[in-house]
């Protein structure tokens, strides 16, 4: 028989923000380098910049913008098996924000692709609505 | 102002430079000028400025450029009598000393400025992407020297003539210097501050005030950072000793950018790997791609 | 990365309806552009709507200018063709409580319009292996479904949960039968309603969503500027149909194109449009003549052919080498023997 994925929502006290970073990272795991690391920089040198999140990895500046998903409530999810090989998905932690980052020197690629996504969404709910 | 403990750099119960305060914590570049000595604004004599770098080649902390100016008159009767035309007795406290008398008072014919390039700034310029749109240190060097120069000539210091010790080659930044300032005569030369007198100053200021920022980095007293060269194999044990598995150090401090870095971060069996896009980007570019002028668009070809 | 590979990752980044708050079966259907070359679309019921689970990476290029891209170096994938996007999980509460993900997907939950799979299964014979071919009419056409009786909508949903894919029967029967409703042909009779999938149905109801797009046409593509403004006009209507090749089979995208009506002619927009293409082909084609013409017409005096002048040969005066036996002179000494 074929084996169900099913979401189990329950309500998740712990809080998270996402962020999506430009680069391949070949861990997944808990880290406690975010204490002091990832710090956003308040200080706004360019103005490409402004009213972005800016912070560096390994020297690199990573600058952010946030993704919107006004309509939906976004979870970090982990999935296990049941005894019958169904996929169990319950949230773990409330995203309260997302935000994907470029390097610097590519915030044009940020930009086209935020609002590409936008434009995406809004025509989905175009031709999928009423 | 207060700074911490740690100062082992200040000797002699000296006050802190001014050059300094701005620059601590800070993860950009900062950059102070001191007032322009009266002497100097109402001087006919010839005025030279000596401009000079501290810590183009450790693998930690800012790279200071630091300017001196002063009459030419000056130079002979004042900066040579106080040894700063003798490199070999330039030592750190002699260094600081020197220098403390110049913000002190004492030497008051000297205008100065620094600019702290920070180990953040070095990493993140050279890191820009794409690699070959990257800021190199090079280029951030002449950006700030530049800008320093500029800051005092609009101060209304009449520069007469530029002396400035250079890494690279010296003609060529002589013309572009001679071509952004053609009011000023430049010469520009390797090892310029044993020859000229006022870079010496330049240098004092500079080194002075990278060693004091450096030490300021420290988290305890007995903390050994070493000379924050790559050769030092102090330096190296600590970058050994600090280095985490994902975010390698604090970029505050460290030059990622350096080869050291990217040598121990890549051979460290702890360390998490990390993959930039570059490192897909190779030489042999794809030149051309095939006509698509009239393949239909779609959703799931423009959106995924 | 497909949905399924994402979710069996482990853990993900998930974006919901805001008011899901019951368990939600995740299930597949077969795609319904019956296009081989994509996978079964991942979906679940909620609230009495169907969402479709889709997936958004950034930093990675479209399909359409992945060529492109490549020459301009503007988009680059890891070894095992990946984003280079990773996901840094952050509880400003307690920042030592840092996670991360090697994953830098983001699965998310869209409204989806079920008709399109009812759609998909009227035409499920007429499969395509790519999307390039929906544009193209094909030479045999498949055979259509010829069952031409009526059925209540009951009946219809156990049809397609045993013919087409058993987990119709997840679709709650009043969301169904509004879906079937939309491209079918209903009678009543005896106080229970039957229907009839129909083709011309089908039609009117991608045209209404046509013209929507039309209406609202996203400004990422972009219509050049030096078209004639009817000519224009007729392409954004042609566009507005390309899009939905994605998700309608290739005889019902065949169809759409070819159908006429007073609200939005795309039939006529085709026409004109390839009118419009042949002409300036054939305008340039003309030009191209006349300046080949041009090129190879009479020099003032009324000859029609230009004389060949002789060209002077320049002498060449060789040095003398020394001639060697059939190698470089020297270069390898003869073994003296």
């Amino acid at each position: 028989m074929e084996t169900t994925a099913t979401f189990l929502p329950k309500s998740v006290q712990k809080q998270c923000q996402a962020h999506l970073v430009p680069c391949k990272i070949r861990y997944t795991g808990q880290t406690d380098e975010l204490e002091e690391q990832f710090i956003m920089d308040k200080q706004v040198i360019s103005p490409l910049h402004e009213n972005r999140n800016v912070t560096y990895i390994r020297g690199r500046k990573v600058i952010g913008e946030q993704v919107v998903f006004d309509d939906r409530t976004t979870y970090i999810m982990s999935t296990r098996e049941d005894d019958s090989g169904n996929l169990l998905i319950e949230p773990t932690y409330k995203v309260t924000e997302i935000f994907n980052y470029e390097r610097e020197g590519n915030e044009e690629r940020l930009t086209d692709e935020i609002s590409k996504f936008i434009e995406c969404r809004e025509l989905d709910s175009l031709i999928h609505e009423g | 102002m207060k700074l911490s403990n740690s100062t082992q750099a200040l000797e002699y119960g000296m006050s802190v430079p001014p050059t300094v305060a701005g620059s601590l914590n800070s993860l950009h570049s900062k950059t102070y000028h001191s007032e322009v000595p009266k002497s100097i604004l109402e001087s006919t004599d010839e005025i030279i400025l000596g401009v000079d770098e501290a810590g183009r080649g450790p693998v930690m902390g800012p790279m200071v450029y630091g300017i001196s100016y002063c009459t030419r008159q000056y130079e002979k009767d004042v900066i040579c009598k106080y040894g700063f035309d003798d490199s070999k007795k330039l030592t750190d406290p002699v260094r600081q000393k020197l220098f403390a008398m110049i913000y002190g008072g004492e030497i008051d014919g000297v205008g100065y400025a620094t600019t702290s390039i920070t180990a953040c700034d070095i990493s993140s310029g050279m890191f820009r992407f794409p690699p070959e749109k990257n800021y190199n240190l090079n280029e951030q060097a002449h950006d700030v020297t530049i800008a320093l120069i500029d800051d005092v000539l609009k101060s209304g210091v009449k520069v007469g003539h530029v002396y400035v010790d250079t890494v690279g080659p010296p003609i060529s930044y002589q013309k572009k210097l001679e071509s952004i300032f053609p009011q000023c005569k430049f010469t520009v030369a390797k090892k310029a501050d044993s020859i000229y007198p006022i870079v010496s100053v330049a240098s004092v200021v500079a080194k002075v005030t990278r060693d004091i920022i450096l030490s300021q980095c420290k988290k305890t007293e007995d903390e050994i950072l070493g000379s924050g060269y790559p050769g030092d194999s102090k330096t190296v044990q600590w970058l050994r000793n600090e280095m985490k598995p994902l975010m390698g150090w604090s970029p505050y401090m460290v030059r990622f950018s350096w080869q050291t870095c990217a040598t121990m971060l890549a051979n460290s069996k702890s360390t998490i790997e990390i993959e930039w896009e570059e490192d897909a980007m190779t030489k042999k570019k794809m030149q051309w791609a095939p006509e698509q002028k009239n393949r239909p668009i779609t959703l799931d070809s423009w959106y995924q | 990365m497909t949905v399924e590979k994402v979710i069996r990752k482990g853990c993900l980044l998930v974006a919901l309806p805001n008011s899901v708050d019951s368990p939600v079966e995740i299930f597949e259907l077969p795609h319904p552009s019956n296009n081989e070359s994509k996978k079964p679309i991942k979906l679940f019921v909620h609230d009495d709507k169907v969402y479709q689970l889709k997936i958004k990476k950034f930093s990675k290029g479209c399909d359409y200018n992945c060529s492109r891209d490549l020459v301009n170096d503007k988009y680059h994938y890891t070894s095992d063709s990946q984003t280079f996007k990773s996901t840094f999980l952050i509880n400003e509460e307690n920042r030592k409580d840092g996670h991360i993900l090697e994953d830098g997907s983001i699965l998310y939950a869209e409204k989806y319009d079920l008709t399109f799979n009812i759609c998909g299964y009227y035409y499920r014979n007429n499969k395509v292996t790519s999307e390039d071919l929906a544009f193209i009419t094909p030479c045999v056409p498949p055979a259509l479904d010829m069952d031409t009786n009526f059925y209540t909508s009951s009946d219809y949903q156990e049809k397609l949960t045993n013919n087409h894919s058993e987990n119709w029967e997840k679709i709650p029967p009043k969301l169904w039968e509004s879906c079937l409703g939309k491209i079918s042909h209903t009678v009543e009779e005896a106080g229970d309603k039957y229907y009839r999938i129909e083709p011309q149905m089908i039609v009117e109801w991608l045209l209404k969503k046509v013209i929507k797009i039309n209406n609202n046409f996203p400004t990422s593509l972009k219509i050049p500027k030096s078209l004639p403004e009817d000519i224009a006009s007729s392409l954004k209507c042609i566009m507005s149909c390309n899009l939905l090749v994605s998700l309608i089979p290739q005889l019902a995208y065949q169809d759409l194109i070819r159908h006429e009506s007073s609200n939005l002619n795309i039939k006529q927009c085709f026409d004109s449009y390839d009118k419009y293409k042949n002409e300036t082909l054939q305008t340039e084609r003309e030009r191209e003549l006349l300046i080949k013409a041009a090129m190879s017409t009479a020099i003032p005096n009324g000859t029609k052919t230009v004389k060949k002048q002789p060209i002077q040969k320049a002498k060449v005066v060789k040095p003398k080498v020394a001639k060697g036996k059939g190698r470089i002179d020297g270069f390898f000494k003869t073994n003296k023997t």
